[in-house]
């Protein structure tokens, strides 16, 4: 066997098996999020992640001191 | 999008590709020698047009970034007369193991005035508890700590944003840290008033494995090279998540982040584009980003990403038949679009077609050359890349299996996302496990 046969061979069976590889992990990964345990119906009434937040419209000093209030369902933590 | 799809829409997807290539193969059997010999010759025509693309695509890539680079280095930068305080917007959902390393980071900011906000997006493990240790802490910057409902990493960073007060926001992931000079070298940019962002310069802090060295050279050769060209004409598509540095200003002009792509930092960028704002890149702005280390994990990764930039593309389909008033924009999304949607398809097909023929009609020889040839442009991209950012050239090699292993295993997993982007598959977020490495 040449070189270049050599070289081919291994050109070919990496290009295959790579191919077959990435194929077999993204199923894998499709089953794997298959499993996930489903979110319980009280964690997913609180989703909100398609809920646009639009900052408001206020200099930076108002919005520093009103925003923990302006926030629905922020909760500033005590120091 | 809530990442209960039934997983036979997703087989369908695959196993439908898988049966179209097998029935290439099928055909190109069954047919008669002239029409194989027409085979071989179209794929001589793929061979040259393929290489002619990756090579002009990597010209044009290393030598706009060389541009931007020796501007940066021969002319220097312009100094801000007074740094602008800056806000620090952390979103952290389940980032217990590794909070604490990315707020003591924050800790030694060379910067002389900012906050640090960090917003808990619901965390269920101990995020919330850990990062309220930092509450009101004060080193160069005060800490502050908020919580809120799940809603997802853009609600949690809007959220910060309309929380925190200075002219200057700087986002980063939870996940990541950074270095002390970062703010300081990307708030220089802002000398310019009509720049609105500044991408920073991510890096792979795990090395230990070879899935994560090839992600480190991907991310200077692949990622940070295209932000680098891009930054030379102020027209970086992608502010990346873990280090971004916006103007206030710009940021309400646009509404903040949407939340209706898994993409949130494409999507920002894009539309802070579209409003007439420029995006710059500095490499010395830097931040240390955990990457996968197992293939499954990466997978999972790159499958968002794709979806999510598309998704963010999707959005402005009718910019692709516009390239002007707005040329700069037109270029990045067509750019954007044709490295998540058509370079990742047409490279799977390419490789499968070359190893097919070179098995079935004895055209390997071709092929082996075709290969060397790619694999040496791959290496001095790979020097010059590596060179640039003064990184360690013990990456270099890594570019021997880089094309063939790595990004043809990146996009096939790219290739499937695209699909089931195309038929609006519902996914979900995905969340990657962190076990902060050292």
């Amino acid at each position: 066997m040449s070189i270049v046969d050599l070289l081919v061979t291994i050109v070919v069976v990496t290009i295959l098996v790579t191919i077959v590889l990435a194929v077999a992990t993204y199923i894998a990964y499709k089953l794997r999020l298959a499993r996930e345990p489903k979110p319980r119906e009280s964690t997913r009434q609180g989703l909100s992640y398609f809920v646009r937040f639009d900052p408001p419209a206020m200099d930076a000093d108002e919005v520093a001191m009103d925003a923990p209030n302006r926030m629905s369902g922020v909760e500033q933590n005590a120091p | 999008m809530n990442g209960r799809n039934p997983i036979w829409k997703s087989l369908i997807v695959v196993f439908a590709t898988v049966g179209l290539t097998v029935g290439f193969v099928v055909v190109a059997l069954i047919v008669g020698p002239d029409i194989q010999s027409l085979i071989v010759r179209a794929v001589v025509v793929m061979l040259v047009i393929f290489l002619a693309i990756l090579f002009l695509r990597y010209f044009a890539l290393i030598w706009f970034a060389y541009l931007g680079h020796a501007e940066r280095n021969v002319l220097g930068m312009k100094e801000l007369h007074e740094l602008p305080p800056i806000s620090i917007i952390v979103p952290a959902y389940n980032e217990g193991p590794v909070i604490e390393r990315a707020l003591t980071s924050l800790m030694k900011l060379e910067y002389p005035e900012y906050e640090v906000l960090v917003v808990d997006d619901g965390s269920t493990d101990d995020t919330l508890r850990i990062a309220s240790e930092w509450e009101g802490q004060r080193g160069p910057g005060e800490f502050r700590v908020v919580t809120k409902p799940n809603g997802g990493k853009a609600s949690a960073l809007n959220a910060g944003i309309a929380m925190s007060k200075h002219p200057l926001v700087f986002c980063m992931d939870a996940d990541s840290y950074v270095e002390p000079r970062t703010l300081l070298e990307a708030a220089r940019h802002f000398v310019d008033p009509a720049v609105g962002a500044v991408a920073g310069n991510v890096k792979v802090e795990n090395r230990g494995k070879l899935i994560t060295k090839l992600q480190a050279l991907e991310y200077i050769e692949g990622l940070n090279l295209a932000r680098r060209a891009q930054g030379f004409v102020s027209a970086v598509n992608i502010v990346p998540g873990p280090v971004g540095l916006f103007r206030r200003e710009a940021l309400e002009e646009v509404g903040g982040y949407d939340t209706d792509t898994f993409a949130e930092d494409a999507d920002l960028t894009l539309k802070m584009m579209s409003a007439g704002w420029r995006v710059e890149y500095e490499d010395q702005a830097i931040a240390w980003s955990e990457a996968p280390e197992r293939w499954m994990d990466l997978a999972q990764q790159r499958y968002r990403w794709t979806r999510g930039i598309l998704q963010a593309i999707r959005k402005r389909k009718a910019l692709f038949l516009r390239p002007f008033p707005d040329f700069p924009l037109w270029v990045s999304t067509v750019q954007l679009g044709f490295e998540a949607l058509v370079w990742p398809v047409m490279n799977v097909f390419a490789h499968l077609f070359f190893a097919i023929v070179a098995l079935m009609f004895g055209a390997g020889e071709l092929i082996v050359y075709w290969m060397i040839l790619l694999t040496l442009l791959d290496l001095v991209a790979a020097l010059v890349t590596v060179s640039m950012e003064e990184e360690s050239l013990s990456l270099v090699p890594m570019a021997l299996v880089y094309r063939f292993v790595f990004i043809l295993f990146l996009d096939v997993v790219k290739m499937f996302a695209t699909m089931e982007e195309l038929f609006r598959l519902d996914m979900g977020w995905g969340k990657l496990e962190r076990v902060a490495a050292t």
